[in-house]
């Protein structure tokens, strides 16, 4: 018995790609009985181009308009309706052959599915092999499976069709596109579920007829060509990977619905949301972040759908004929769906070295480990003299923590107990919290990490400056000189002298920033690195927000136009966001400070962290030069003016050589050099130039202004990209491993020496600073501030309090200091940069230091009771005036007297039994750790580092440059 | 430059010349905007000019005025370690809401008591609110006993870190006893130093003396420069004020036979005024001092230079005659005693002009053959402004004023003008009671108390300054 076969022919934007398929159609050496076109656009108008095309003797042929838009399944199902209505049973050898436009089929396609379900009656749903349009040769589909859980596997990836799935018969379902149903069974069934409009209808069908025990084969000879996904065609678009994998998991989870055993449906409903966020988790994990919101979204969207879901599950139940394990038999195992992944990120892996060899990676050996020898040579001629030491104090530098427990407690908040015992909390500064993870490292004595970090800071900063360079030039040569001379550049040593702790972290940071920033469109593990140095940056030096906001801004607008999705909507949120969240609160309570005034106080925003410490400013060519202030005090005691001007002369010019050849390589360079050199030069030099006018507090009764080094910094990295991104140029050997000596060779050698030598000027600079003990940054045998009675005392009473009274040129400076003296953990910003408007305190204050200074009748007990004052330190030898009325007060114990300061103790103040105040963690606070997190487990290392197969040219090996995701 | 070419193409062209061009512009660009100041200028635009640290501006509550009495007469007894109080002293105060309190805590002994009970007389503190107006007091003492006998008059003296004694003899038959007294409320470690005719007098004893809070204690000045004839002694205390006083008895033979008082004197300086002296006239004094064991009836100026060596210029004022000068210098340390006898006598006054800073201060007797008493006055204070003092009821007092400018200055004492002529000397008899003195130019001023054989003298103390304002900054 002969089949009759209709075509369904589903119309939905007609044109060229109708044509073709009508035209193949009749190119059939098994011509359809008849053509049915249903045009399913809802407004009928290809009815005319339908009836141009079958006018031309294609006979018979119909043409169904569908009074509205409708999908695929729809439209079959509305035809399904119309050629067989209710009660006229469709014949046993009525078969149909589901088409829709932009399909070719060749010419025996049909006659070879045909001939395929002939004599063979259990077999009632056969689909040919589907290949690409656009990559003639390339498989598109050929069969579909499901794993264990339900997902849909296509049998055959997209891979080049060398016959190698020809031996496919019985499969467990194929692609609704070109299948070539029987018409009873599909009616039988029930038709399409119309709820999987975009994906999955032809898989779901299928299963549904192997439900009633029926067959189906895909016919690997039967070819046509499809030039798009289902879902690209429901969309009338091409859909983003995005768009893609929403579907998928959408009609997944729909699925799994319907097919669910009675039981297990409200277990598997109740458990759909969470179980997508697990898997969201999952994804994050393996480091696909933009893939994170999906699930959850498409668990919400099936839940949203729950009537379909029941309608299908009826009509599954009704037609179901047959057990499960006619299914099962031909679900793909787990072990197999895991060598699946394996091959596929095999090949991303293959692709993404195909890339890697146009710019190579420069090999870490044995540069790297000679860079870090240098630079530790060189870290214990400048600091050696602070090693082993507990704590480094003056200047910028201060004890980080007395414990653990007080490092994590001023890492969000800070209680300005310093104001009085019932002062409401401040948001910490930003860099409160690296330098808690900084403390962390020895959990047992905070300072120590910051000893060690300070000790260590020129060998790490070449390292992580290694990491950061060797992602922007090809040869090791050139990033070990760079490195070398970013991780003794004057700025950041000046800033590592006078303990500049935050400015230190974000010079340490930005290197890695930039490379990992260069990178971020490759992998999200950079973005995830990029973030965390970003935290890094911005909390050290928060004048650099606006500059790293306006580069990863930039960055994203013009990578952007790859790959928008992923820069626009991952790298710019992921980059920048947890530094946001994590400066927010500080923000907040600085505009609360700022009470609407905001324009005055810019500088409190952007101050440096920790204590500012003022510095001689320098002029803006001295900037662009590399040396961000005058010289750090200390020097001048032992160095001739003469000596330190020479050496200072030649750090610039060596800066300058820096300045030109960054400018040369404009006319030679990439745009990624190019561009971040002119990038982070301007941003740089406008930072460090506004940095100075930037009023940040008082330090001492001194105004203080932002420190501009931090801006210098951007300046040199810019300058070093560009410098850098020449010489990397210079080749010593050719191709074959034959050594070069001409022009460029030399000016290389040459311009590198004089870089590097020259560079080490201010080191020797800093380094007789240091070890003649004339620095500001002092090495300390105890981490306190204060003398080592109070110190002894804080140690049973943390909140002991200590009025500090230092004579100035006009009269007195009062402090009010709480334990063992200030630390870096309880130092903040809002408190330096308060309000100039008096306070009770202030007036409190200064009322107590004058009766202690000067002969008085007033009491001083009541004021001292009230702020928890214990200990009274005149900074000021012992016959001044304000020791000798000091020594009067009745109560008063000498309890230290040296050429520093007279430590008075008053016994008889006691302090209020105060209860272990812990500040919650804000919602800021929390947002900010939950971004952390995210962000940490993308940066976590665990991608294989793509390595080059050689020294690589710009012009070996073309990029594939097609993505090819698993599901379009 | 290179070995290798870039990529070519068209767009790979556009696409690099567009980069560097645009590299380039803003490079330039961000040049141009710094080098006119831009950001800096828009920077302190919006902020406005830098802020300066708030100042606060403090009037310290002034502690109350405090005066120190010398409290009874004191001599070692006859087995030398116990301090012996004779008497009490009477007090006489100018001021108007005074508070008067008792040093309590003493180890003087009762000297007419059988038992060794401590003295029912111990020393008064004087006290007044700073708004109640300038205070002084005056305390004077007649005694006559087999041990001390004489007239003691001493200034309630204010408390000072650092004070300087001039006077006593430890020799056969003198003993000078030095009462410290810390009137505060914290105790005071207390160092003295001793020099003497031949030098520093090393006195460990002396060093790191107690002195309690609101208590006396008393030494013997024999414990630390034993035999010395012309002894000065710097109290110098760690912390709080202290006063000092010293406490000289002569006994002739078995005879208690003169006895002084005298306070501490300002801190050595170029300029010493030392008024409120008198010097009997030659006729009577004369044949006392020719008697065996009289040696120290006549008057003697005695100088230090405690630092270094010092040429002085001292002049001799006596009223209604010409002044008489000597030169000397004085060997750093070593104290000189300048016999006085055959200058001018009277209510004289010695001013002491030295290029180093010294101290000074004059002893000088009356008496009969019976009977004489001996007065010793320090250095007197530069006084400005207004200032009191209070005058014994016993005797005949005197008060000396002393100009050392070149000008005539008006001095109001009690409401009655005093002209001063320049570098002169002026002596009005004042009765007993309070009295008060202001000068616009600074003067010098001491009072000498009286009789045909008593005498004694003190010095009329500055009253303090109010404090200026402190100005405390807060961070």
């Amino acid at each position: 018995m002969r089949s009759r076969i209709d075509a369904l022919v589903v119309v939905r934007h007609g044109g060229d790609d109708l044509a073709k398929t009508i035209e193949s159609l009749r190119a059939q050496t098994l011509p359809p009985a008849r053509v049915l076109a249903i045009d399913a656009s809802g407004s009928g108008r290809f009815g005319d181009q339908l009836d141009a095309l079958f006018s031309d003797g294609f006979e018979p042929s119909t043409v169904l308009s569908l009074p509205q838009k409708a999908s695929f399944p729809a439209a079959i199902n509305a035809a399904l309706a119309m050629l067989f209505p209710e009660g006229t049973p469709a014949g046993d050898d009525q078969w149909l052959w589901l088409l829709r436009e932009g399909i070719v089929c060749e010419a025996d396609a049909l006659k070879r599915l045909a001939s395929s379900v002939e004599g063979a009656p259990l077999i009632k749903i056969a689909g040919p092999k589907q290949v690409m349009t656009q990559r003639p040769g390339y498989l598109r589909e050929l069969g579909e499976s499901m794993t264990p859980w339900g997902r849909r596997v296509p049998l055959a990836e997209r891979e080049l069709d060398q016959g190698q799935y020809d031996r496919l018969s019985d499969v467990l379902a194929v692609g609704e596109a070109g299948m070539l149903v029987h018409a009873e069974s599909l009616r039988g069934v029930g038709g399409f579920d119309e709820a999987l409009a975009a994906l999955d209808s032809g898989l779901d069908l299928s299963v549904r007829i192997r439900l009633q025990g029926h067959r189906i084969v895909v016919v690997p000879r039967a070819v046509i060509s499809v030039p798009s996904s289902s879902a690209d065609a429901h969309a009338d678009k091409k859909l983003s990977g995005f768009r893609h994998e929403y579907l998928a998991a959408q009609s997944w989870l729909y699925r799994r619905l319907v097919y669910a055993p009675a039981w297990a449906l409200l277990p598997v409903a109740l458990t759909l949301v969470p179980w997508a966020l697990v898997r969201a988790l999952g994804h994050l994990v393996v480091k696909r972040p933009d893939r994170m919101v999906l699930e959850p979204l498409a668990a919400v969207g099936t839940l949203g759908r729950l009537r379909a879901v029941f309608s299908a599950r009826i009509k599954l139940r009704e037609t179901r004929t047959t057990g499960w394990d006619a299914i099962d038999a031909l679900r793909i195992d787990s072990r197999d769906v895991i060598r699946k992944r394996a091959i596929a990120r095999e090949e991303s892996l293959a692709r993404r070295e195909e890339k890697a060899v146009m710019s190579p990676a420069p090999r870490a050996l044995p540069q790297l480990a000679w860079l870090s020898l240098a630079l530790t040579a060189v870290t214990a001629g400048v600091f050696g003299a602070w090693w082993g030491a507990t704590a480094l104090i003056g200047g910028g530098a201060l004890p980080l923590a007395a414990s653990f427990r007080t490092l994590w407690a001023g890492a969000f908040t800070v209680i300005p107990t310093q104001w009085g015992f019932d002062i409401p909390p401040l948001p910490a500064d930003p860099a409160s919290f690296v330098l808690a993870l900084v403390g962390s490292l020895t959990w047992w004595a905070p300072t120590s990490a910051l000893v060690w970090m300070v000790v260590a800071a020129v060998p790490v900063a070449g390292a992580i400056a290694w990491w950061g360079f060797s992602h922007i030039f090809r040869q090791p040569w050139t990033v070990t000189v760079v490195s070398f001379v970013w991780a003794v550049s004057p700025a950041f040593l000046f800033a590592v002298v006078e303990g500049r702790m935050g400015a230190v972290l974000a010079h340490l940071a930005l290197p890695w920033l930039l490379g990992a920033l260069l990178t971020a469109h490759q992998s999200w593990q950079r973005v995830g690195a990029a973030s965390l140095a970003a935290i890094v940056v911005t909390a050290g030096a928060p004048v650099l927000f606006p500059a790293v906001v306006i580069a990863v801004i930039a960055l994203v607008v013009v990578r952007g136009w790859g790959s928008p999705l992923q820069m626009l909507g991952g790298v710019l949120p992921f980059v920048i966001v947890p530094s946001l969240l994590l400066a927010i609160p500080r923000f907040l309570g600085w505009w609360q400070s700022a009470e609407g005034r905001w324009w005055q106080s810019g500088g409190v925003l952007f101050a440096d962290p920790g204590v500012s410490v003022p510095y001689g400013p320098a002029p803006w060519w001295s900037l662009i030069l590399g040396i961000p202030s005058t010289v750090p005090v200390g020097v001048s005691e032992v160095v001739p003016q003469g000596v330190t001007s020479l050496l200072v002369l030649v750090a610039m010019a060596a800066m300058a050589l820096g300045v030109v050849t960054a400018i040369v390589s404009l006319g030679f360079g990439r745009n990624t050099t190019s561009l971040s050199f002119a990038g982070l030069f301007a941003l740089g030099l406008i930072t460090a130039t506004a940095a100075p006018s930037l009023f940040s507090g008082f330090s001492g009764g001194e105004a203080t202004a932002v420190w501009p080094g931090s801006g210098v910094s951007l300046i040199v990295l810019g300058v070093l990209v560009g410098a850098g991104s020449l010489l990397d140029r210079v080749w010593f050997s050719d191709a074959l491993g034959n050594p070069r000596n001409a022009f460029p060779q030399w000016w290389a050698r040459l311009t590198a020496g004089v870089l590097v030598g020259a560079s080490l000027t201010i080191p020797a600079l800093v380094g007789i600073q240091v070890w003649s003990g004339n620095g500001i940054v002092q090495p300390a045998s105890a981490a306190r501030t204060l003398p080592a009675f109070v110190s002894a005392e804080a140690a049973a009473m943390p909140h002991v309090g200590t009025l500090v009274i230092s004579p100035t040129n006009s009269g007195y400076a009062a402090t009010l200091e709480r334990g063992a003296g200030e630390t870096l953990a309880t130092s903040s910003t809002l408190v330096r940069g308060r309000s100039l408007e008096l306070t009770a305190f202030d007036e409190d204050l200064a009322r107590l230091a004058a009766m202690l200074v000067r002969p008085s009748s007033a009491d001083p007990l009541p004021l001292l009771e009230e702020y928890g004052i214990r200990f009274v330190l005149i900074e000021d030898d012992r016959g001044s005036e304000a020791s000798l009325a000091l020594s009067r007060q009745p109560g008063f114990v000498s309890a230290s007297s040296v050429e520093a300061g007279q430590l008075w103790q008053v016994p008889e103040v006691s302090l209020p039994q105060e209860p272990e105040v812990t500040v919650p963690l804000n919602l800021w606070n929390q947002l900010f750790l939950v971004s952390l997190a995210m962000v940490a487990v993308l940066a976590v290392p665990t991608e294989r580092r793509v390595k080059a197969a050689g020294a690589g040219r710009d012009d070996t090996i073309a990029p594939l440059g097609e993505e090819t995701a698993d599901n379009d | 430059m290179t070995d290798h070419t870039p990529r070519h193409g068209t767009a790979q062209l556009a696409a690099r010349t567009l980069g560097a061009v645009g590299s380039t512009l803003t490079i330039a660009l961000a040049g141009l905007v710094t080098a006119l100041g831009l950001p800096s200028g828009v920077v302190a635009a919006l902020q406005g000019p830098v802020p300066e640290l708030p100042v606060i501006e403090v009037l310290p509550a002034e502690p109350d005025r405090m005066l120190v009495c010398m409290g009874p007469a004191l001599s070692f007894g006859s087995e030398g370690a116990r301090v012996m109080a004779y008497g009490a002293p009477s007090e006489t105060l100018a001021g108007s809401t005074i508070t008067t309190t008792v040093i309590t805590d003493t180890t003087v002994t009762d000297g007419f008591a059988l038992e060794a009970t401590l003295t029912e007389n111990p020393p008064v503190v004087v006290s007044q609110p700073v708004e109640a107006g300038v205070l002084a007091a005056t305390s004077a003492q007649l005694v006559s006993n087999l041990n001390v006998a004489g007239f003691a008059v001493s200034e309630c003296q204010i408390p000072e870190r650092e004070l300087w004694l001039v006077g006593g003899d430890t020799s056969t038959g003198r003993q000078t006893a030095i009462s410290l007294v810390n009137p505060s409320d914290v105790q005071a470690l207390v160092d003295l130093d001793v020099w003497g005719a031949q030098g520093p007098i090393l006195a460990p004893l002396g060093q790191g003396i107690l002195l309690p809070p609101q208590s006396q204690r008393v030494l013997s000045l024999s414990g630390l420069a034993p035999g010395e004839t012309s002894p000065v002694v710097r109290v110098s205390s760690d912390s709080v004020g202290v006063v000092a006083s010293m406490h000289s008895t002569i006994v002739r033979g078995l005879e208690a036979d003169g006895l002084s008082v005298n306070g501490s004197q300002p801190v050595p300086s170029t300029l010493r005024v030392v008024t409120g002296a008198y010097t009997p006239p030659e006729e009577v004094i004369g044949p006392i001092k020719g008697k065996d064991g009289y040696r120290d009836v006549g008057a003697v100026l005695r100088l230090l230079a405690p630092e270094s060596d010092a040429d002085v210029r001292i002049t001799v004022k006596a009223p209604g005659a010409d002044d008489s000068v000597i030169e000397a210098t004085l060997v750093a340390g070593e104290t000189t005693d300048l016999l006085l006898d055959e200058f001018n006598t009277g209510d004289i006054a010695v001013i002491a002009e030295s290029d180093h800073p010294i101290v000074a201060a004059l002893r000088s007797s009356v008496g009969t053959d019976a009977r004489t008493d001996t007065d010793w006055v320090g250095s007197a204070h530069s006084l400005v402004g207004e200032t009191a003092f209070a005058v014994p009821s016993s005797g005949e007092a005197r008060v000396s004023f002393v100009n050392r400018g070149e000008e005539a200055i008006m001095v109001t004492l009690d409401n009655r003008e005093v002209v001063v002529p320049a570098r002169g000397l002026v002596t009005r008899p004042v009765a007993a009671g309070a009295h008060t003195v202001r000068s616009a130019q600074p003067v010098f001023a001491a009072v000498s108390v009286r009789g045909e054989t008593v005498m004694d003298s003190f010095l009329v103390l500055p009253s303090s300054q109010p404090q200026s304002s402190v100005l405390v900054s807060v961070r």
